[in-house]
């Protein structure tokens, strides 16, 4: 579960979120939509851990995990992330990549989890591939799958599918929303384009000029 | 200049010289081959080429190692946060290292002194000093590099890598690896200028095997025989120079903004280790500063020395400048032609070659064929000047030409009214913080050199960093701390200047 209470950051002199307010219940996945420079991947990246709120607190799963005091590190935070640029480590090869997210004491299940998001994200046969070696839609299905490999508790998505031939979005949105739903992974996910995600997700909240509307009041 | 023709006058630079040096030694070695036995490092010259590699071997570790740890330091630390802050422990990069040899000489008689209540403690000498003193010396260019390196790491990939694994994991597994480059340059850009130059260890009474080539050239100004002798040297930097190469080739340079981010949490011993490293660059800084500067009669010996040596500065500063502003053409028609590897080696040879020898070449060429008005002229300095530093241009301006993005340029070429209006409007000011500080980089190195220009003067005539020496080795402590000082001022100022550009260049946003 995501908590946002009350976030806010500024970058330098521009205010990148304001009073920011949001949940993700256990098991949800809800996207993000806004035009650029709205604040939807500051939103991730605060999630993350990446950066820390001037205001506000974000607690994941019940435990605090960043306020303007406190900052647990983003590798102690089960989150995996694939940012809006792959970001991948030029000088490991594909397998090296799921393997330094497995960490040392990865088992033969890590193992057989790495090789099942390869042979779905249609990356078995480059696994020797260096990350420097990779085209600009291998490179970011690897960073899926890295973001997946982990199995962590919530999954933080900026704009997946760019970068994708038409052809593989089906197939690689549908891989990583079925991991997502059966090992119950919080999703957060952003895009400029709500038409991309609004099959996939149980909610689409939008975000303009760092301010997300108020949410709905519950019921009585 | 074109950059055909500035490629083409460097080509010429660069080979006529040292191929007059070959074949002087080809003339020489064919007719009496038994000359090619000087070419063997044995007994004595061994020894010599033994300790120039270990020397400079062993600078180049110790120092590449502290530049890395401290430009970390500076780059994730607090006080690195202020961009002018974070290049004020490399202002001395320009500094000659025979300075510091004064200034450290200085503070440790002085520590000396304290430690045994009084007295006029002997100087230091020897080869732990030699290697502290030059490990010093390059410290704030091996930081500098350090620092260029892990500014220029890809921000994203870092914290890829900081969302699944601790810090101290990703420092080693990724932040490394990716410097990996900087750091190789920045070892054997220090192995260089260690193993290519003679002052630090004639000063600390070391003989190396450059001073061997500038006495046996001294000897006999017989310019064959001192290429002969010197072949084991020049083999040992061409292939350190072979491994530099492709690290420089290799070096990618971003703008995304390196280790920024949250802050960085290392255990507790690293944490102590980056205290040692910060107070050693803070000595590497203070103790050149403090020492000239701090000293009494240090000021007296300014106004002295300068009346003793003003000709001398006048002289220095002529060349400093005409190498300052001849180097940035020939710099930048390199940096912009570097496709083929030919051409990486054509550009960055001179570093492999050893100081004493750049000036043989210069006058086996010029010597016999140019007429005495030039022969009297600053002409040979300047080109001296111009051969050792023209690559550490070069250096600069690839790596500020590597930082634009191609793009920007790409659209001036589409929307300019024209060539001039593209230049004055947008490529200037992209164009200008990088020439300016290669610029004043071969400025302050032209003004402290030492090993080449000694054996181009024209009769008559000397410079600041000659005179330096020459008090160095025979007296006047007074004046030569008192001179130092002015090159201390000029380097700092302009090292100040270089670092404002350099910062204002690194400020530079990615593009959207």
């Amino acid at each position: 579960m995501i908590v946002l209470r009350g976030v806010h950051r500024l970058h330098g002199r521009i205010t990148a979120l304001e009073e920011v307010r949001l949940e993700v219940a256990r098991g949800e996945i809800v996207a993000v939509t806004g035009p650029s420079g709205a604040g939807k991947t500051t939103l991730l990246r605060l999630v993350a851990g990446l950066e820390r709120p001037d205001a506000g607190e974000i607690l994941l799963d019940g435990r605090l995990v960043s306020s303007p005091r406190r900052l647990v590190p983003p590798h102690r935070r089960d989150v995996g992330l694939s940012m809006q640029h792959p970001a991948l480590w030029p000088h490991m090869t594909v397998m090296e990549h799921l393997e330094f997210v497995a960490g040392p004491r990865a088992g033969a299940g890590a193992r057989k989890r790495m090789e099942i998001h390869l042979a779905a994200l249609g990356l078995a046969g480059l696994a020797d591939r260096r990350g420097a070696e990779l085209s600009g839609g291998e490179a970011r299905r690897l960073s899926l799958a890295r973001a997946l490999v982990a199995g962590p508790r919530i999954l933080l998505l900026d704009e997946p599918l760019a970068h994708l031939d038409p052809t593989l979005r089906d197939v690689v949105l549908g891989h990583v929303v079925t991991t997502a739903r059966e090992e119950g992974m919080t999703v957060l996910l952003v895009s400029h384009r709500p038409e991309d995600l609004r099959e996939i997700s149980h909610r689409v909240v939008r975000i303009e000029a760092g301010r997300l509307p108020p949410a709905p009041a519950e019921a009585p | 200049m074109t950059g055909r023709a500035g490629r083409l006058v460097w080509f010429l630079l660069v080979t006529v010289p040292l191929g007059a040096l070959v074949l002087a030694a080809l003339r020489l070695a064919v007719p009496r081959p038994e000359v090619m036995a000087l070419a063997l490092p044995t007994g004595r010259r061994w020894t010599l080429l033994v300790t120039t590699v270990v020397l400079a071997g062993g600078v180049a570790v110790v120092a590449t190692a502290l530049g890395f740890l401290g430009a970390l330091t500076l780059a994730t630390g607090r006080a690195g946060r202020h961009r002018l802050l974070r290049w004020l422990p490399v202002l001395l990069a320009p500094l000659p290292p025979y300075v510091h040899a004064l200034a450290w000489n200085d503070a440790l008689g002085w520590l000396a002194g304290v430690i045994t209540g009084g007295g006029a403690p002997p100087p230091a000498s020897g080869p732990g000093m030699v290697l502290w003193v030059e490990t010093m010396a390059v410290l704030p260019i091996t930081t500098a590099l350090g620092l260029v390196g892990i500014l220029n790491l890809p921000r994203p990939s870092v914290e890829a890598a900081r969302l699944h694994r601790a810090d101290p994991v990703v420092l080693g597994r990724v932040v490394l690896p990716l410097a990996a480059p900087f750091l190789a340059a920045s070892a054997g850009l220090a192995f260089l200028l260690v193993a290519t130059a003679h002052d630090v260890p004639s000063l600390h009474a070391v003989t190396t095997f450059p001073l061997e080539i500038f006495a046996e050239f001294s000897a006999g100004h017989d310019a064959a025989r001192a290429t002969i002798l010197a072949l084991p040297a020049l083999v040992v930097s061409v292939l350190v120079l072979a491994l530099v190469i492709p690290a420089l080739r290799r070096a990618r340079v971003g703008t995304t903004g390196g280790l920024a981010g949250i802050a960085w949490r290392w255990p507790a011993w690293f944490r102590g280790l980056q205290g040692v490293v910060a107070a050693v660059l803070a000595a590497q800084f203070l103790v050149p500063v403090v020492s000239l500067a701090a000293r009494p009669g240090s000021w007296k010996g300014v106004v002295s020395g300068l009346t003793l040596a003003g000709p001398e500065l006048g002289f220095s500063l002529i060349v400093a400048a005409s190498a300052a502003v001849l180097a940035i053409p020939l710099a930048s028609a390199l940096a912009r032609g570097l496709r083929s590897p030919l051409w990486w080696v054509l550009a960055f040879v001179p570093l492999a070659v050893p100081a004493p020898l750049v000036g043989i070449a210069l006058l086996a060429v010029f010597n016999p064929v140019l007429p005495m008005v030039l022969l009297d002229s600053p002409l040979l300095p300047v080109l001296a000047a111009l051969l050792r530093f023209t690559p550490f241009a070069t250096f600069v301006l690839l790596a500020g030409l590597r930082r634009r993005q191609r793009d920007r340029i790409d659209a001036v070429r589409v929307f300019q009214p024209g060539p001039l209006a593209g230049w004055v409007g947008v490529r200037l000011h992209l164009e200008a913080p990088t020439v300016l500080a290669a610029s004043g980089f071969v400025f302050a190195l032209s003004l402290g050199e030492l090993g080449a220009t000694l054996l181009v003067l024209p009769p008559g005539r000397s410079t600041l960093a000659i005179r330096i020496s020459n008090y160095l080795h025979y007296g006047a402590a007074q004046d030569v701390r008192g001179l130092c000082l002015v090159l201390l001022v000029v380097t700092t100022v302009t090292g100040l200047g270089v670092a404002a550009l350099v910062s204002r260049g690194a400020a530079g946003r990615p593009a959207a």
